[in-house]
């Protein structure tokens, strides 16, 4: 029963005209006020086109300086460390939209199955936690004398988004196969921020 | 001993710490591709300095210009090192004054420096610029 619906599905994409494809997703992040997104596969080189052309779309607004710092966050954490695995190919995504309060920066990409529990304990700790829990957080890390870990990061990274951010995150994990699962994350950044 | 000079990069800051003056700067942006090629050599730099200090028993003032815009969040321990560093340099008789700059709306950056002042207990002087 399954099967027969993936097959279907698949039949479906593959007769799907790219024309019909461009327009549905072209309506699709009118929708969702997209600013700017990519999908594919990421490198520090197309971290700084992305950052720049942010910088184009949102403006020299205060607000943008937050996204800014937001985003390098997000953009590392794909390309970089903590989220990814080595030489993997499977596109990752990003996308910085405008809700009506808010803008938005999400990711998506893939992971190995069995880093879930410590992603998904690190995430609920930091929505569980206040300002003043996380300040905290931040700063026993900051001064302990542990290295970064061996993809160069520090474990700082998403408590200082989720500060920066005021907001909880929003995240999933989609099963891709037995071994792997596609993990997204969204960081809400008010539009009203620092104005 | 001699002072450091290290230009700016694409994802990287400049730095100036005269050891004539003993005016230290830091400016521009921090996110690089490996923070470890990036901050070994400054931190090796400083050590040496450290020692080179207190050997000389020299006393005097250092004032520290932090400018960096934005830092990342795998450049912060190193940062948070060099800050460790101007602190033995002060407990060493050194007179220590960090000047931490800022756009007067960016008040996350105003808040880590706030933090640092905090942890470190060295002399901090906020200073807003006008974006």
């Amino acid at each position: 029963m399954f099967f027969s619906f993936v097959e279907s599905r698949q039949i479906h994409y593959m007769n799907y005209s790219s024309s019909q494809f461009a327009y549905d997703t072209h309506q699709l992040m009118d929708v969702k006020s997209v600013r700017l997104s990519f999908s594919g596969e990421f490198s520090s080189e197309l971290i700084s086109v992305l950052l720049l052309m942010a910088k184009k779309t949102i403006g020299g607004r205060p607000v943008m300086k937050k996204i800014y710092n937001v985003m390098i966050e997000c953009l590392e954490n794909i390309t970089k460390h903590a989220f990814i695995i080595e030489g993997d190919t499977f596109p990752a995504i990003f996308v910085l939209g405008k809700d009506n309060d808010f803008y938005y920066l999400a990711t998506g990409n893939k992971i190995i199955q069995d880093e879930i529990p410590n992603l998904q304990g690190r995430l609920e700790k930091v929505n569980g936690l206040d300002r003043v829990g996380l300040k905290r957080w931040y700063n026993d890390i900051l001064t302990d004398d542990e290295g970064l870990s061996q993809n160069g990061g520090s474990g700082l990274g998403i408590i200082d988004m989720a500060l920066k951010s005021k907001h909880k995150f929003e995240y999933s994990f989609q099963k891709i196969d037995v071994d792997h699962s596609f993990f997204t994350l969204k960081v809400k950044i008010n539009t009203a921020d620092q104005l | 001993m001699n002072s450091l000079r290290i230009y700016k990069g694409d994802t990287t800051p400049s730095l100036d710490f005269n050891i004539e003056t003993m005016e230290f700067f830091m400016e521009g942006e921090c996110r690089p591709e490996n923070v470890l090629t990036c901050f070994e050599p400054i931190i090796k730099w400083m050590d040496s300095y450290v020692d080179w200090l207190k050997n000389k028993k020299s006393a005097g003032r250092l004032n520290f210009n932090f400018k960096l815009e934005y830092y990342n969040s795998s450049s912060a321990k190193f940062i948070f090192n060099i800050f460790k560093q101007l602190k033995v340099i002060q407990s060493n008789g050194i007179e220590v004054n960090v000047f931490w700059f800022y756009y007067l709306l960016d008040e996350d950056l105003l808040e880590c420096g706030q933090e640092y002042e905090k942890i470190l207990g060295l002399k901090f002087h906020f200073l807003a610029l006008q974006e």
